[in-house]
């Protein structure tokens, strides 16, 4: 039983919580790195394939997630339960953009990797191959403002809710779409492009 | 508001739908999901992780016997491996799912991670490093190993931050090494040198490049590097293995 008033009750009340908040604090922490750790398995996918779309370059995906993670370990107090996924989304679209920033400014050996990938036309038979058929869709999400590109990549590749989305970006849902419909629009008239120059090859 | 049916599955362009299965298909490597988990501390409870924080603690132990006997420099260097291993290992054993280290009896003998490990930036990277100032607590005021753990979070950029990174990107070199994989173990190097240009295994990351090259079969290089590891510790842990290597020794 706790009493209040004298300064000797106030001391047998430090005596007594003292352990079980120390107790309290760990088993916090123990549960909040335990989270971090579930987040990073059920998420890390998203998050790589996130960064992937937004044009970060393969070797450079790893890393910027697991950066995405150290973010989300460094906030995890203030992101809600069940939002998770917002926030490791929206931590992504910035860490990508910054790396994006960074590449344009070095114009180091990322542009010459995005050059080769870039440069020649692949034929339709390659195009089976899963490999060429990311590195086109890349090309053409790359001609894209990053909004649309974010949007359409959340959408149609991580098939997450408009919802979700507008959550993530902090956008409001009427944007998304119209962000969307554009970025279907672009994506559409590119692979009708495409499809017209492989046609035109195969008859010349 | 009403959700537009998917792309791909509306679509009736095959290349269209090919893209964004690939796309969707796209995985990240198993290695990089484990490297994450090891680098915010929550690597699945493995041998690894028991062996590293049991060893640690160990050293510890050694380590502070040496120090009340006098042998500071000696018990400074094995405290600065125990740090290593208690940074690596509770880390990655505390933060296990359904099994919170906190239930477990904490170590008899703990180095508080941030202090002990923590080196003055050195003015020339050529010039051997001062001696680290390592100091093990007495045993009552050291803190609890999950305490340590705790103030790591709480400030990421602290040295056991540093240094449990620093420790994550290197082993990914290691195991590449151990994969005779010289060609990714230098990738991984070169990430390592360029996230800690001051690390403090930076001598542990000249050995593994310099055997790196070894098992590409330049020895030329390998020599070079091993040779820039013996200027930076002409006593230290690597010496020999440097030496060796520029003798073109084999492992």
């Amino acid at each position: 039983m706790i009493k209040g008033g004298a300064a000797g009750d106030v001391g047998a009340m430090e005596a007594t919580y003292a352990a079980p908040m120390t107790v309290q604090a760990t088993a916090e922490t123990a549960a909040e790195c335990a989270r971090v750790g579930r987040m990073v398995r059920e998420h890390f996918a998203l998050v790589f394939r996130t960064l992937r779309r937004l044009g970060v370059p393969e070797g450079d995906a790893d890393d910027a997630a697991q950066q995405v993670f150290l973010v989300a370990q460094q906030r995890i107090d203030s992101i809600d339960e069940g939002r998770e996924r917002a926030f490791l989304v929206a931590t992504a679209v910035r860490i990508a953009s910054r790396m994006h920033r960074s590449r344009s400014r070095r114009k180091e050996v990322d542009d010459a990797v995005l050059e080769e990938r870039t440069d020649p036309s692949p034929g339709p038979d390659e195009l089976v191959e899963k490999r060429r058929a990311r590195e086109l869709l890349d090309r053409i999400l790359a001609q894209m403002t990053t909004e649309q590109r974010v949007v359409f990549a959340l959408y149609e590749i991580e098939q997450l809710t408009m919802a979700e989305i507008a959550e993530a970006l902090r956008i409001p849902q009427g944007t998304v779409a119209s962000r969307l419909r554009r970025a279907r629009e672009h994506v559409m008239s590119a692979v009708r492009r495409f499809e017209g120059e492989g046609a035109r090859r195969s008859e010349g | 508001m009403n959700e537009p049916r998917r792309l791909r599955d509306e679509a009736s362009s095959e290349l269209l739908r090919a893209m964004i299965d690939a796309a969707r298909e796209e995985e990240p490597s198993e290695a990089a999901i484990e490297e994450a988990l090891s680098a915010i501390g929550s690597a699945p409870l493995g041998a690894d992780a028991l062996t590293g924080a049991a060893e640690a603690q160990a050293v510890a132990q050694k380590a502070a016997q040496l120090g009340a006997a006098g042998h500071g420099a000696t018990a400074s260097l094995l405290l600065k491996w125990a740090g290593i291993g208690l940074a690596a290992g509770l880390g990655a054993a505390q933060l296990t799912e359904g099994l919170p280290f906190v239930d477990r009896e904490p170590p008899a003998v703990v180095v508080e991670a941030p202090a002990p490990l923590r080196a003055e930036p050195r003015p020339e990277a050529n010039e051997p490093p001062p001696a680290l100032e390592l100091k093990a607590p007495p045993a009552k005021e050291a803190p609890r190993a999950v305490e340590a753990v705790r103030k790591a979070k709480q400030a990421p950029k602290s040295a056991a931050g540093r240094l449990a990174h620093e420790v994550a990107a290197l082993d990914r070199a290691r195991k590449a090494l151990a994969k005779r994989d010289p060609r990714r173990t230098l990738v991984a190097l070169d990430r390592y040198e360029r996230e800690h240009r001051r690390g403090e295994l930076l001598p542990e990351a000249l050995l593994l490049r310099a055997e790196a090259l070894a098992e590409m079969g330049d020895r030329e290089a390998a020599a070079r590097v091993a040779r820039r590891l013996v200027g930076l510790q002409p006593n230290g842990p690597h010496a020999a293995r440097a030496q060796a290597l520029i003798r073109g020794v084999p492992r």
